[in-house]
């Protein structure tokens, strides 16, 4: 015989259901921290790479920090519970984020050096495609 | 849905135990989830899972993989795009038949048995 549900059980199996999607959903939304982060991370490694002086000292914090953040974030992320849907997610934000970065580090290098008026504004807006994509995620 | 035809024939057989529909709609919204926290959203004990699982992945629902986060094995849950239909499908069936009750609450006992004539289910769809 066909399995035939009242309504208030069908109410309340599509209640049960929606209420258990958002909750194991909301577990994914750590994608949403990890934008951030590196989001902020591109913004830091413009401001290292503008305004540290020298050379060596720039260079020493600029990759120790990149391994280290990066290797940090990506243990982080496998260790989740949950893996959000779609494999290019927030790909516009990288590549937002990316180009900017090449854009500053281009237009800025070597003639604005220790220029902060330059490399902080540069640093916030190269920080923010993914940060504001990691925003949109935890709001989601 | 075919107009006249009760939702409950749009109902997914393998669906229509709570349990199963809990792990499928759990994934519904994820690419992939671990074990453990499907088996503490649903609140059910590892094996009832692992038995359940076993049944949605036999019906082309679910695919299990298993992998290592260091030195911890993982076993992780993916709905398949069948499995995802046959959900829509189940839910928007449950919503017909939760939405009759909202729309017309006299309607809610007038529902057509199994066994009834097709003409007494088309009167009690509403348009």
């Amino acid at each position: 015989m066909t399995y035939e549900p009242t309504p208030q059980d069908a109410a309340a199996q599509l209640s049960r259901a929606h209420g258990i999607a958002a909750r194991v959903g909301g577990r994914a939304r750590w994608i949403g921290v990890y934008f951030i982060v590196f989001g902020v991370l591109f913004g830091a490694a413009t401001l290292v790479l503008g305004l540290v002086q020298p050379l060596v000292l720039r260079m020493a914090i600029w990759s120790a920090g990149l391994v280290v953040v990066m290797a940090g974030m990506i243990l982080w992320a496998h260790r989740q519970k949950a893996v959000p849907r779609g494999r290019l997610r927030g790909w516009p934000a990288w590549a937002g984020s990316g180009s900017l970065y090449g854009v500053a580090l281009i237009a800025g290098t070597p003639a604005l050096l220790g220029r902060v008026w330059y490399w902080l504004p540069a640093a916030v807006v190269v920080a923010l495609p993914l940060s504001v994509a990691g925003w949109r995620e935890l709001r989601a | 849905m075919t107009q006249g035809r009760h939702p409950r024939y749009d109902l997914d057989d393998v669906l229509s135990n709570g349990v199963r529909l809990s792990i499928v709609a759990a994934l519904q919204g994820v690419e992939r989830a671990e074990f453990a926290l499907i088996r503490d959203s649903v609140e059910i004990t590892d094996s009832a899972l692992s038995k359940q699982c076993a049944l949605l992945e036999t019906a082309g629902y679910l695919e299990l993989t298993k992998g290592r986060v260091g030195r911890r094995p993982r076993t992780w849950l993916t709905l398949t795009p069948a499995g995802s239909d046959a959900l829509a499908r189940h839910l928007n069936a449950l919503s017909a038949i939760a939405g009759l009750q909202m729309a017309d609450p006299a309607s809610a006992n007038d529902w057509p048995h199994q066994d009834r004539p097709q003409q007494d289910q088309r009167q009690a769809v509403p348009g």
